[in-house]
């Protein structure tokens, strides 16, 4: 279809979901073109105000949708085929830009796509830019970028929580529908619960991570975000399982995660632990959880409210030693030589690599290379790592005994609601306990999905549903179920719509830029 | 050119000292630990252990960086000796969730990155080289 074809005039609800796009592009009611030049209108649009993207790839965009035309016309359409999706800036794309939030590594450019990126290129999905994000995906706010801040849709001075801050405020402005973000700690479900949407970390070894620039490689997954439980099983079935370039990706076969959405709460085993209504967490939060868990019991499930998790608020000190001792090994490779920010001026090949590394990274990123060296040096080594791997076990073990006989757990996501710009920067601590009901999972290796469960403060909540190893279904089919009793997945900030009324009328009128 | 494995055999040897030596520089120093005592935790974090961190690390640090992060790393670290409270006799430690141990692929050739493609970040490049410092001084 040309760019002047009616197709492309006609406007577009862009308040979809993925896969009701699908649906609409099959049935000719507007172009994958159409579709991709509203979306990046809206997105360019909003950018001034959320500054969600390190990189827009309009370009690219329009001829993946292209593409995706063709394909749909052949009648050769996969589930993602024309759907515009937006990719956090630590996924490597070939030939586009890759920074990983990092100063580090402006301008380095992939010569691969990481597995996550090919898969979703296969299926013709069209790539609308790289979110971002906090350097290296440590942080949990998207302030340790070294591209700025990005801001929360819901309220323009405060963060939208991290690391995938990008991935996670696109999605809740209604500027993409889904996205791809990564969880080392909480850093899909902390900004899906401060934004308003849903985000899933799937279990570890479900998806994966080749080409994903490292963090914490025992921890890490990349995962979904959408408005919806349909489209967020959409994008991991399109994503997940083994990939020969991944020997930590499990070979079990993935499921067809649809299948099981409608099979509802009933008979559904529901645990919630003490420490999930425990001093640190906000009343706001709390009462949203408490009603939350209400109403899973009013649909059906079974709520046993006396789960014991005694060792998870000691996660948060097994993730702050595992982490960065993992850290301060994977960006060992950052020397200045083989790709990446290279320091020049020095007197000796020595001085340039500490200069190199001491001007490219950011704070945060040199905070945790530092502790990571230090738990992992000489002397130190047993009392930090050895006993925080050997916490690990214990955390795991309490997992499978509470999994025994419960199908999900449940938390808050985080214990607080979004906070305002600046509020934790110079409190790396704080900063961290954002992250005390996310991390115990990741420590696990378990899968977690946040969902939207209310408003504290006018800014929404995040409900965490944990399940047991590969469960991911189980997961998505509370997930569901619960958003036929609730309607918090279906509220929208209110400054979007305006922008996005603006933006709508101009493409109605035949198209800006 | 001195490979890796034959300058290997010969420190192992003790035979002579190698150029590269002194870029190993054994860990001399101590980080706010009373040498002798059995405490597993050390007691503070001075501003020399951060320069000494720094240096492992190759992460060159300002002055004030070093005051700032000697602060901010010790409140890390002290939040991080609560793990002493649980009790991990006989718990054997965890690596990676699934105690995946030494996955193996089929030893079959296949095609690998091209020189252009390997080179094409490279800060510094002469011909089909990354260029670097001299490493000997």
């Amino acid at each position: 279809m040309t760019p002047d074809s009616p197709g492309d005039s006609a406007p577009i609800d862009l308040d979809r979901a993925a896969h009701e796009h699908a649906a609409a592009l099959r049935a000719g009611e507007y172009t994958a073109r159409a579709l991709a030049k509203a979306t990046l209108d809206l997105v360019e649009a909003q950018e001034p105000a959320l500054n969600a993207y390190v990189s827009l790839t309009r370009d690219e965009a329009l001829a993946q949708a292209d593409a995706a035309d063709a394909r749909l016309r052949d009648g050769d359409a996969a589930p993602l085929t024309g759907i515009p999706v937006a990719l956090k800036d630590v996924l490597s794309t070939r030939g586009v830009q890759t920074t990983a939030g990092s100063h580090m590594l402006e301008g380095f450019v992939p010569v691969i796509d990481c597995t996550v990126v090919a898969r979703l290129r296969e299926q013709g999905a069209v790539f609308v830019g790289k979110a971002n994000m906090d350097e290296f995906a440590m942080g949990s706010s998207t302030e340790h970028s070294a591209y700025g801040a990005t801001r929360n849709p819901w309220d323009l001075d405060r963060v939208p929580g991290g690391s995938s801050g990008g991935s996670a405020a696109t999605v809740a402005a209604g500027g993409v529908p889904i996205s791809l973000g990564t969880d080392t700690g909480g850093s899909i479900r902390q900004p899906a619960a401060l934004t308003g949407i849903l985000g899933l970390k799937p279990t570890y070894g479900r998806v994966s991570r080749y080409g994903v620039v490292a963090f914490a490689s025992s921890l890490e997954q990349v995962g979904p975000f959408g408005r919806d439980a349909r489209d967020v099983a959409t994008l991991l079935g399109a994503i997940a399982g083994h990939d020969p370039n991944d020997s930590t990706t499990a070979m079990a076969p993935v499921p067809d995660y649809l299948d099981s959405l409608d099979r509802g709460l009933d008979g559904l085993r529901v645990g919630v632990p003490a420490e999930a209504m425990s001093e640190g967490v906000e009343d706001g939060v709390r009462e949203a959880f408490e009603q939350a868990v209400d109403a899973l019991e009013g649909a059906g499930a079974q709520v046993d409210r006396d789960v014991a998790l005694p060792s998870i608020d000691v996660a948060l000190s097994a993730y702050y030693i595992i982490a960065p001792a993992e850290a301060s090994a994977n960006l060992a490779r950052y020397d200045g030589v083989k790709y990446g920010y290279s320091f020049h001026e020095g007197e000796s090949m020595w001085e340039e690599m500490e200069q190199t590394r001491g001007r490219g990274f950011g704070d945060e990123v040199k905070r945790r290379i530092m502790i990571g060296t230090y738990a992992l040096s000489a002397g130190y080594y047993d009392a930090y790592y050895l006993q925080a791997q050997k916490v690990r076990t214990v955390i795991r073990r309490e997992f499978d005994a509470a999994f025994a006989d419960h199908d999900v757990i449940v938390t808050p996501t985080s214990p607080g609601v979004a906070f305002p710009l600046g509020a934790k920067l110079d409190d790396p601590l704080a900063m961290y306990l954002n992250d005390l009901f996310t991390i115990p999972v990741n420590i696990a290796g378990n899968p977690g999905l946040s969902v939207p469960c209310g408003f504290s403060e006018g800014l929404p909540v995040g409900l965490q549903l944990i399940g047991a190893p590969f469960a991911e279904g189980t997961l998505l089919r509370a997930a569901h179920a619960f958003a036929q009793v609730t309607d918090w997945h279906a509220r929208r900030p209110p400054p979007t719509a305006m922008l996005r009324d603006t933006v709508s009328h101009v493409v109605g009128d035949g198209g800006a830029s | 050119m001195t490979s890796i494995v034959s300058a290997d055999r010969r420190r192992r040897e003790g035979r002579t000292r190698l150029w590269c030596d002194s870029l190993f520089r054994p860990y001399s120093g101590r980080i706010g630990f009373p040498l002798g005592t059995n405490a597993r935790h050390p007691l503070e974090l001075t501003t020399d252990d951060v320069r000494h961190i720094a240096q492992l690390a190759r992460v060159a640090l300002t002055d004030e960086d070093v005051e700032r992060f000697r602060a901010e790393l010790w409140s890390i670290l002290e939040h991080c000796q609560a793990l002493n409270e649980v009790d991990t006799a006989d718990v054997p430690p965890t690596a990676q969730s699934f105690n995946l141990v030494n996955v193996e692929r089929d030893d079959e050739p296949a095609p690998a990155d091209s020189t252009d493609d390997v080179l094409a970040n490279a800060p510094r490049r002469e011909a089909d080289y990354f260029r670097v410092r001299a490493v000997l001084d």
